[in-house]
């Protein structure tokens, strides 16, 4: 749909427009469902321009908040497909050369197991398939937090009236979405916004932190972790970042606006229910006005 | 809140009584105590209702909240969000009328009686309101039709409860289908009242919980407590453009369109023939807004959707006879029901 829409970058403006939302922790769960089909059943090409751009996105974002993590380097998801895949020693070098010079303990289960694994066979090395799974599970966790502050500390859109967005719906594949039973609706209740946030996030993030290690150098660790996005962009991805960058503000822009026409509906349809409503006495009258609850 | 919110399961207590039953014999006295004060109650000389008196009482509390003089202090629980609003009601020369007040926040006031609702906000911060310039509406007008809530809701008898001070009988409504949700009703057993009102999802899960945390169904109500209490500008559509009404497209735009399928019991209540823009749907208890705008937005984009609460806003966009066009349904329905709303959408030159 537009000029750079080359094999590098087959998305359309919807989908990054979708995953900007998606850092933000304010994408629906169409959009979510729609990511995660193109990422999953889509051509490799769009798998992984959709990994790629979700990656770049949350360097983005945490690069503009100061808050980069320092995990971007990692290469997760070839690491837990590795382990998985019947592993050899070789294959856990992937720690040392992904991170050449990071001191964090994460990287010292690895090189534990690593050497330990030398040594053993037939038990010693399931026990080291466990060790290595759980210690993969244990960077991802802290790599997920991590992305999740970023998606979700910051609430909804800059001029969106104040109202809070406090849950986005959950459904099955959009295939049968007529067929989808009342229960997949999520509870408001149960802080859905809070469990769904980290679901999205932590499908995404290995594979998006995985993209990532793919197209960047691994020394690159230093991208992310000035605090001023530009400048850091222009050195670690020059002409790409900038685009991000850029079509990262027009399509919160576009949802900005958006929300707020979403809004205006939701207050005119409690008007009025609050007018034909005979059950419920004042409760349409009660969501007519907590518009403005911050 | 908590994710199985519905009150007082029985069989949580049940079965956390069980387990410490088993392994600690001595505190099986004393939790045994506690398990019955949790469980709602059904004192023998109070036999379960049958589904039609279930109804009855609905009937009644519907007509009490109507009719009935009252002020209270009610909560409104949605998603995350906890409001609290303080409400008088009356009943004057044979009219009804009500004023709220919002106890949390920015002040607002609404005052509603059977010809108009109005809604003032302090400052300048006010989104709309309607007079509602549609005269076969008042808001006298809506009286619970109870065939048309049994043609799609199951009614049943759960039990007793106390809320804010007063004995209650707790009924539920649920759904035959999967377009509309469930509903619990804790009713005032003397006062009639609506005293607590639950709606839950397919998975029995709290959208939406509204509840008195003082009620006085003998205060004294003087034409004083209907009066205007803050000094606001009167419920004009905000200066600010950016409010969303100023985005929406005048009708003379607009193309004519009707639904093609609506959940079964659902009717229309507002919008006539000359209001395309918008269009209301009932089926006696749940509601549902359409809209029809033309996309100011220029670009393409996929269906959204955004829930607060129990209401939910479906948007999908499509394009009609060269023109953008924006389908927006909003109501206290499943996003299944929504989607199939907007799907149904069919346009005409």
């Amino acid at each position: 749909m537009n000029k750079d829409q080359d094999k590098s970058y087959p998305l359309s403006e919807a989908d990054r427009e979708a995953l900007s939302a998606m850092v933000d922790g304010e994408a629906e769960s169409l959009e979510i469902r729609r990511m995660l089909k193109l990422s999953g059943s889509g051509t490799q090409q769009q798998a992984d321009a959709v990994g790629q751009t979700w990656a770049r996105y949350n360097c983005i974002q945490e690069a503009a908040r100061g808050e980069a993590s320092g995990f971007q380097h990692l290469d997760i998801s070839r690491a837990v497909s590795q382990a998985i895949s019947g592993e050899t020693p070789e294959s856990l070098s992937f720690s040392e050369t992904a991170t050449p010079q990071s001191s964090t303990e994460q990287n010292n289960p690895f090189e534990q197991k690593n050497t330990g694994g030398n040594k053993s066979s037939g038990w010693g090395k399931s026990l080291r398939g466990v060790a290595i799974a759980a210690s993969v599970a244990v960077v991802t966790v802290i790599g997920v937090n991590v992305l999740q502050q970023g998606g979700t500390n910051h609430l909804p859109v800059e001029g969106s009236g104040n109202m809070q967005v406090a849950a986005m719906t959950s459904t099955v594949s959009g295939d049968q979405g007529v067929a989808e039973t009342q229960g997949a609706m999520p509870s408001q209740a149960a802080h859905p916004r809070a469990t769904f946030t980290t679901g999205a996030n932590s499908q995404l993030a290995s594979f998006g932190t995985g993209s990532m290690s793919k197209s960047m150098p691994s020394n690159d660790q230093r991208f992310v972790q000035g605090s001023m996005a530009e400048e850091n962009m222009a050195k670690g991805m020059p002409q790409e970042g900038m685009t991000s960058a850029y079509d990262l503000s027009q399509a919160k822009a576009r949802r900005a606006q958006e929300l707020r026409k979403m809004e205006g509906y939701l207050l005119k349809h409690s008007q009025n229910s609050a007018i034909s409503n005979s059950t419920h006495g004042m409760i349409p009258m009660a969501r007519a006005v907590n518009y403005e609850a911050p | 809140m908590s994710n199985s919110m519905i009150e007082n399961n029985p069989k949580l207590a049940l079965t956390k009584a069980k387990s410490v039953f088993s392994s600690v014999m001595a505190f099986i006295s004393a939790l045994m105590v506690l398990a019955t004060q949790s469980v709602v109650a059904q004192p023998s000389d109070a036999p379960s209702l049958t589904e039609s008196s279930v109804f009855e009482w609905l009937q009644r509390m519907s007509e009490t909240q109507k009719n009935a003089n009252y002020h209270g202090i009610f909560t409104y629980e949605y998603g995350a969000e906890l409001a609290s609003v303080e409400v008088w009601h009356g009943v004057k020369d044979g009219h009804e009328i009500e004023r709220m007040i919002h106890l949390d926040g920015e002040p607002r006031e609404v005052i509603r009686d059977s010809e108009s609702l109005r809604c003032k906000h302090e400052g300048k911060k006010l989104i709309q309101i309607d007079q509602h310039d549609d005269p076969s509406i008042s808001t006298r007008a809506a009286r619970l039709d109870l065939d048309k809530i049994k043609a799609t809701y199951n009614a049943r008898y759960i039990g007793r409860y106390r809320v804010a001070g007063h004995s209650a009988i707790v009924v539920e409504l649920t759904p035959k289908d999967v377009y509309r949700y469930g509903q619990r009703y804790f009713i005032g057993s003397d006062n009639k009242m609506l005293l607590k009102n639950i709606l839950f999802d397919g998975k029995r899960r709290a959208l939406e919980r509204f509840q008195f945390t003082y009620l006085n169904m003998n205060a004294n109500l003087t034409d004083a407590h209907f009066k205007p209490q803050l000094e606001m500008v009167e419920s004009v559509v905000s200066a600010d453009s950016e409010t969303a009404s100023a985005q929406i497209t005048p009708e003379s735009e607009l193309v004519t369109w009707r639904l093609d399928w609506v959940p079964d019991g659902f009717e229309q209540v507002l919008g006539q023939a000359t209001r395309q823009a918008e269009q209301m749907y009932s089926d006696g208890l749940a509601g549902f807004s359409v809209f029809v705008d033309q996309e100011s937005i220029p670009g393409s984009r996929s269906a959204s959707s955004l829930l607060r609460g129990a209401t939910l806003v479906y948007s999908r966009p499509l394009s009609v006879q060269g023109k953008s066009i924006n389908v927006t349904v909003v109501g206290e329905i499943p996003l299944t029901a929504a989607e199939r709303i907007a799907a149904s959408i069919e346009f005409s030159p």
